[in-house]
């Protein structure tokens, strides 16, 4: 008896493990649908949960403040406050009105209710808890959960009270006293209270079991923060500084209540724990279920939300890395927001209809960065480079076209950046311009300096006969740095100076940084305030020690720097920072290539979106009607 | 055979710490260096106290040790057999190690005759009524203390180090830092002399004083934390053999940049690589064979070389150009925007049914068919390239065989033209591709780095990409050890199927 397999036992197998599929697939239907339904329960319990406190609200009576209003009135109004809680009586109290909208979107006729917002990153974030994350992405997505005692105001970059209410601070800089919002509560309804602020600092951030080390290595100005009152605070500071504020003000509140539930391995080792009390809040806050990256980040409207309600119903975050996949993406109407790449952005605005499917946006604001070349001030490897010479650096920049390199390299999208800090902050100084191109000039400022061709044969030299040559140290990759390259040391060779090309792999750039193994180096410059403290970078104390200086620049800037910390009245400080400009812009330790401004491509099917200095305010879009 | 196999094993072992060691160390020695990703400062202007905050990653990662030992640590990690003291685990499967030293202060002959000694661990003993919970709160209250003991330490030895920095810039004495810009104390003790006499030589005192000072307040809350470990709150991980030697399961450890276990990153990857092979390797494997079939049973004919020539260019057609192509054309609405662009969902699909649905709002996709929607551009790209080869390595298998003696024999017989083929030839002709399929296993693990880039999927070539160029130690270790591991393994069982197919291979 042969034992075969025949067709009829095919037919069987198949049929079964078919059964077994459809069964396996049912399953899992079902479990989608209870998921489903559980996130529809829980919202209808945020809900009802919002409804007994309106109503408990209206039974006692308390008028409900007019929330929204964007005007920003310090102190001096009318109604009378509530002063008991200052620490010093008699000192002036900042008081500031409750956040609302810059333009307000809520009195348009297409106003509604409704719709996601959908945004596409172009890297992929690895995790978006708060002050563990730190890259740009992962703060996008916190800035729309977490709120911070004070935010910058988008038009005016002035520091503002969010979650304060009002703040009293030491004309001296040794502490600062905020009184909290009453309304002020986090997306489980709880309110946010003192206790939150000391423990966020205290034990969150400071606490050297998290890996919050990024943060916490800014922070150690912080002396502590007590808690007065429930809605009360000091912050004490070690030193009196002009950036304490900014720093004090500037982190996120976390809810004591909600990751006081986690051992700190379970919160280092997360990926999306993010609770807060901002506008929007995470979809799932369930740490069994959280984002894991390559998913789709969500955000939902927090429905308890204490400030103007924004008119969109969720935030959306995706990440498509490559440049042509998100401009198909966005073109196919698959996302709302996208980042253009510069000949993407220059190639769509001229196409006929664009108007109509996007807005097109391009502006400078406070996170805008600039590109530099900066020259060996001091000596490299024990040697002094022909950059120590100040006359050397300015002739460098005369000698680059900028206007030409970014009409040429970076499709003419962008300014020229004329110093350390770009237009939209106030630390500029408006009256300087940018060197202009003058190669004349160059070579008669290196003729001054001593370099000359002295033995004609189209290369100069110094008194010693030492040619003029140096090293261009760049990142490897990208056509744009390889353009940028090609232009410099033809410019180069044109007046007589032989550049010679170094592209390094980036994970060594710290090292050349820090070991100042270099002649000439590449990098660019990003900011995430209107002013930050200038000192890692230009100060003369940042030469040794592996600092930020790592041009060894030592040209009197010490004065200003040590003066701009210590000033704590705004305008004088913003005084010292023009003086500063006008030394770098004299000294040019850097040449300023060019500002990278922000380009976004978003969706015409959102309305109300405008740009401000501070970036982009996705709380006060809306998808009108039809 | 059994032993055969088992001495396989056996050899695997080496051959894979082998592997590993060496990747690890090209990596580690490669410019940069092990976690050169957590060095950068990322180009924001407000970098801080960039020194203190490099000393404590450093510290938290053992990044400060040289690169053998970090790799013989990593051994110890994942080996299965431990040796000395026991790890133990808490109830969220973390695993709970025996407290790390203090690190001995430099310099400390300066500023002070004689280190402080270790104070004693005490016998710790738990109070009766102390429940598991309350004994982890013990546990974990004494670890933060230790943890902000041993930062203040770390922060005071930063401090001394830019000190020292600072004077030596100053003084203009040179190679007092390596390569990687870490101080070289030696050269440090050797000119002592231009410390004294410097201006700052009391703030050095100080900054040192300060530094011994920390370090005898972690050492003390070490011996604290210590005690406590030893008296057990946590149950014991594995299970103990003789004396200090136990086995327990291998930990795999935390990938430094994206700070999450090895393993939840790679379990993430996995089944998304998988999935794309297993739907890709069919249809190259049903689309080949056939067409290998019929161009070797009408070997020389128009189809013949039409089909070669085909998959030939197909083959060298590069895979970046296809993926740009296909999602420009493809994708785009401006042209024919059939299929999604990026990802493995479209933005709703949570929303969906996982089957597809047609009730009242009309026909929807659900999530299965979503998912197989969003795979097709990848699929595609991860598939044309592979026909050549396979049809090719099936077309010469068969007509080798076609002129075999036993197909002579079988024609004479006047056995039917297709059984020849089938049930003779192609059988015949079938080994060459059993083992070839063997080493396309381990490359459906590695993944495809340029196809998963360009389609943003999540999936293994990348998170291998990623892993060397941060320079993460843990994950590119583990990566290689589980893609090394699978090869292996793909190679032992190519030789017992060889042992099975043809029977004059032998392995006694």
């Amino acid at each position: 008896m042969q034992n075969k397999f025949g067709f009829k036992d095919f037919i069987l197998i198949v049929l079964v493990s078919l059964a077994l599929v459809m069964t396996y697939l049912s399953m899992k239907q079902d479990d989608r649908r209870w998921e489903q339904n559980e996130q529809v329960n829980k919202k209808v319990g945020d809900i009802e949960q919002l409804v007994t406190r309106l109503e408990a609200k209206l039974e006692s009576g308390i008028i409900v403040s007019n929330n929204g209003s964007s005007s920003n009135s310090n102190g001096s109004s009318s109604i009378q406050r509530d002063e008991s809680w200052s620490k010093q009586p008699g000192l002036e109290i900042t008081w500031f009105a409750t956040p609302g909208f810059e333009v307000d979107p809520r009195n348009e006729e297409d106003y509604r209710l409704g719709g996601f917002f959908k945004e596409t990153f172009n890297a992929q974030p690895n995790k978006i808890t708060p002050i563990l994350a730190e890259d740009v992405y992962a703060r996008r997505v916190n800035d729309q959960v977490c709120e911070r005692l004070a935010e910058y105001n988008p038009t005016t970059l002035e520091l503002e009270g969010y979650l304060a209410e009002a703040w009293q601070y030491d004309p001296n800089g040794y502490w600062v006293r905020v009184k909290l919002r009453d309304n002020a509560r986090f997306s489980d309804g709880q309110p946010v209270t003192a206790e939150d602020v000391r423990w966020t600092y205290h034990e969150y951030i400071n606490n050297p079991e998290l890996e919050t080390e990024s943060i916490r290595s800014i922070m150690t100005n912080l002396d502590r923060i007590d808690v007065v009152s429930d809605k009360v605070v000091d912050i004490f500071f070690k030193e009196p500084d002009a950036y304490n504020l900014q720093m004090a003000m500037g982190f996120y509140i976390l809810p004591k209540h909600f990751y006081e539930q986690f051992t700190t391995t379970q919160i280092n080792q997360s990926t999306a724990l993010v609770m807060g009390s901002g506008p929007f809040k995470m979809q799932s806050l369930d740490p069994e279920d959280q984002w894991t990256p390559g998913t789709d980040i969500v955000l939902v409207r927090n429905e308890q939300y204490w400030g103007a309600k924004p008119a969109l119903a969720g935030l959306r975050y995706d990440v498509i890395q490559e440049d042509v996949a998100s401009l198909t993406a966005f073109v196919n109407g698959e996302t709302d927001m996208i980042i253009p790449s510069s000949p993407q952005y220059v190639e769509k605005i001229s196409q006929p209809g664009w108007d109509e499917k996007a807005y097109s946006l391009k502006w400078l604001n406070m996170r805008s960065g600039y590109l530099f070349i900066g020259w060996q001030c001091g000596e490299r490897n024990g040697k002094l480079t022909p950059f120590h010479d100040k006359r050397v650096r300015q002739a460098m920049t005369l000698n680059l076209d900028r206007e030409l390199m970014i009409r040429d390299i970076w499709a003419g999208l962008d300014n020229i950046a004329v110093g350390p800090n770009n237009p939209p902050s106030p630390a500029a100084n408006p009256e300087i311009s940018p060197w202009p191109y003058d190669p004349e000039r160059a070579k008669e400022l290196l003729a001054e300096a001593g370099w000359i061709d002295r033995d004609n044969d189209g290369i100069l030299e110094d008194e010693n006969g030492v040619e003029f040559e140096f090293e261009f140290t760049r990142s490897t990759g990208g056509q744009t740095i390889e353009r940028m390259e090609k232009y410099i040391i033809d410019r180069c060779a044109a007046i007589g100076i032989r550049c010679i090309s170094k592209p390094v792999d980036w994970s060594l750039f710290d090292q050349i940084m820090k070991t100042r193994n270099f002649d000439a180096i590449t990098l660019g410059w990003s900011a995430s305030a209107p002013e930050s403290d200038p000192r890692q970078i230009w100060h003369t104390d940042s030469i040794q020690n592996q600092g930020h200086n790592f041009i060894q620049w030592d040209g009197g800037q010490d004065q200003y720097l040590d003066a701009i910390v210590k000033e704590l009245d705004f305008e004088k400080r913003m005084q010292l920072f023009h003086q500063f400009h006008s030394l770098v812009h004299e000294e040019q330790p850097y040449t300023f290539i060019r500002s990278v401004p922000w380009k976004r491509f978003i969706s015409k099917d959102f309305a109300n979106v405008h740009t401000y200095p501070k970036g982009l305010e996705q709380k006060e879009y809306y998808m009108p009607a039809n | 055979m059994a032993t055969y196999i088992l001495r396989r094993l056996l050899l695997m072992i080496p051959t894979l710490i082998g592997i590993t060691f060496l990747v690890f160390m090209i990596i580690a020695l490669a410019p940069g260096g092990i976690g050169a990703a957590l060095r950068q400062s990322g180009g924001q202007m407000e970098a801080n106290s960039a020194a203190i905050r490099e000393a404590y990653l450093e510290d938290r990662y053992g990044l400060d040790d040289p690169a053998p030992v970090q790799y013989i640590r990593w051994l110890g990690r994942v080996s299965p057999i431990k040796f000395g003291t026991r790890d133990q685990i808490d109830p969220t499967g973390e695993f709970i190690r025996s407290p790390k030293l203090p690190k001995e202060p430099p310099l400390w002959e300066w500023f002070i005759d004689e280190l402080p000694e270790y104070p004693e661990v005490e016998q710790y003993t738990f109070a009766p009524e102390d429940n598991e919970e309350r004994k982890a709160r013990l546990y974990r209250r004494q670890g933060t203390a230790y943890a902000q003991a041993r930062a203040g330490a770390i922060g005071a030895k930063a401090n001394l180090d830019s000190l020292l920095g600072f004077v030596a810039g100053e003084a203009e004495l040179r190679n007092i830092r390596n390569s990687k810009g870490k101080i070289k104390y030696e050269i440090i003790e050797a000119n002592k002399s231009v410390f004294e006499n410097s201006e700052s030589w009391n703030e050095i005192q100080a900054a040192g004083a300060q530094l011994i000072e920390n370090y005898k307040v972690a050492q003390q809350e070490w011996a604290n934390l210590k005690s406590i470990f030893d008296a057990k709150p946590f149950p014991e991980a594995g299970i103990g053999l003789v004396g200090s030697v136990s086995l327990s399961s291998p930990d795999f450890g935390r990938s430094f940049t994206k700070s999450r276990p090895v393993v939840d990153l790679i379990k993430e990857a996995l089944p998304i690589t998988i999935m794309l092979n297993l739907i890709a390797v069919p249809i190259i494997y049903f689309i080949a064979i056939p067409c290998g079939m019929l161009a070797a049973v009408k070997s020389g004919s128009l189809f013949d070389r039409l089909s070669g020539a085909f998959f030939i260019g197909l083959w060298s057609f590069p895979i970046p150009l296809a993926g740009v192509l296909a999602i420009g054309y493809l994708a785009s609405d401006e042209y024919i925007g059939m299929f999604p662009v990026a990802g493995l969902h479209d933005g709703n699909a949570d929303t969906f049914t996982y089957l597809p649905t047609n009730g009242p709002d009309g026909w929807e996709r659900g999530y299965l068919l979503d998912l197989i929607w969003h795979v097709c551009l990848p699929v595609l790209c991860l598939v044309y390239g592979g026909f050549a080869v396979l049809s090719k390595q099936t077309r010469a298998a068969m007509l080798d065989n076609f002129n075999m003696d036993y197909v002579r024999t079988a024609k004479a017989k006047g056995v039917a033209n297709r059984n020849i083929i089938f049930a003779h030839v192609f059988r015949n002709s079938l080994l060459p591709l059993i083992t070839m399929f063997v080493s396309i296993f381990p490359a459906m693990l590695a993944g495809s780095v340029v196809i998963e880039q360009i389609f943003t999927v999540p999936g293994m070539g990348r998170l291998t990409l990623e892993s060397i160029n941060l320079r993460d130690r843990e994950l590119l270790l583990a990566n290689t050890m589980m893609i090394s591991a699978v090869n292996l393994l793909a190679l032992l069982l190519a030789d017992i199927l060889y042992a099975f197919a043809d029977p004059r291979i032998s392995f006694k």
